[in-house]
């Protein structure tokens, strides 16, 4: 170092942190650089893409669950229309019965399209920029 | 200075690999400020931070500057990381992190003004350090510096004004000595 030389601080802490990011620049590629393939496959890779799905993963559980809500339905329905029975049963038999099937059909018809409804609800603010800075992209 | 805005527009027609081409170095050189990370542990802080601006890059607004954006995720993934419980810090990656690249060191030391900033820095305090990575760096304004790090912008401006004053009077000592 020479004795009396005037330093810049601003110039000197400024070649120090771009050398830091010269550094890393030009580092061998990493780990990072190769899941970016793993997102690519995805789906959306461009920026103004629409996420792959803002639906949350929920278990095959559900989605077969709701499938038979509907099949139960469907089966209540046929049930009801079965020409032999309907030409042989009273009328009030055959009211009290369908106001039975109704009811249950019903019941599961409300269940599964509320299941359907949750499966593509939008995904939960898990993650969220903190601070002020949150506030402002509000706006 | 960057062009932030530039930025922003060049960054609504990017694609991932993109990001971590342009982002990945920058983002890896800021966590170097946060003294509790080995090499790994940044490693694995940038590519979450990438991988969670990718998820919510709809919440970005292209017409504001991308950087500070970016660096408050990039912040808040260090942050969790050093917060992570049962996390043990190793005492190699406390003081300094060395630099990888073969060679480099030898010419930073060689380098005695390099040398000089290098030392210099990894005796700040780690905000005043955070601060300088930020401004230095990665070319923030004072306001986005301050937005990122959630200090005032008046207490940012002062604390850079006294990280030149120190600069400049240990460089007057060391010189001074000699």
């Amino acid at each position: 170092m020479e004795n009396g030389r005037r330093i810049d601080p601003d110039i000197l802490l400024r070649r120090h942190f771009s050398r830091e990011i010269e550094e890393e620049r030009n580092l061998p590629t990493s780990r990072v650089q190769h899941a970016t393939t793993d997102v690519e496959q995805d789906g959306a890779s461009r920026w103004n893409d629409r996420p792959p799905s803002r639906a949350p993963r929920r278990s095959a559980w559900f989605q077969e669950a709701a499938a038979a809500a509907v099949l139960a339905a469907c089966v209540g329905a046929a049930f009801l229309a079965v020409p032999g029975e309907s030409s042989t049963a009273a009328p009030e038999v055959l009211g009290a019965k369908a106001v039975i099937v109704g009811r249950l059909i019903e019941t599961k018809l409300v269940w599964a399209v509320s299941e359907f409804a949750d499966m593509r609800g939008p995904e939960p603010q898990g993650f969220g920029i903190p601070g002020r800075f949150r506030e402002k992209e509000r706006k | 200075m960057r062009d932030d805005a530039a930025d922003s527009r060049f960054l609504a027609h990017l694609d991932f690999r993109e990001l971590c081409r342009e982002w990945r170095p920058r983002a890896a050189a800021y966590c170097r400020v946060f003294r509790g990370l080995s090499d790994q542990d940044r490693e694995d802080v940038v590519g979450e931070a990438l991988a969670r601006a990718w998820a919510a890059r709809d919440r970005f607004d292209p017409a504001r500057p991308f950087a500070p954006w970016f660096l408050t995720i990039v912040r808040r993934a260090a942050l969790d990381a050093l917060a992570r419980p049962g996390r043990r810090i190793s005492p190699e990656c406390v003081d300094d992190v060395p630099s990888p690249v073969p060679g480099a060191e030898e010419a930073a030391v060689r380098d005695s003004e390099a040398e000089f900033v290098r030392r210099f820095v990894a005796a700040l305090d780690p905000r005043d350090r955070e601060l300088a990575s930020l401004v230095y760096g990665q070319d923030l304004c004072l306001a986005d510096a301050a937005r990122t790090t959630g200090i005032p912008v008046g207490t940012v401006k002062w604390r850079l004004h006294e990280i030149r004053i120190a600069l400049r009077r240990e460089w007057e000592r060391e010189n001074g000595e000699r």
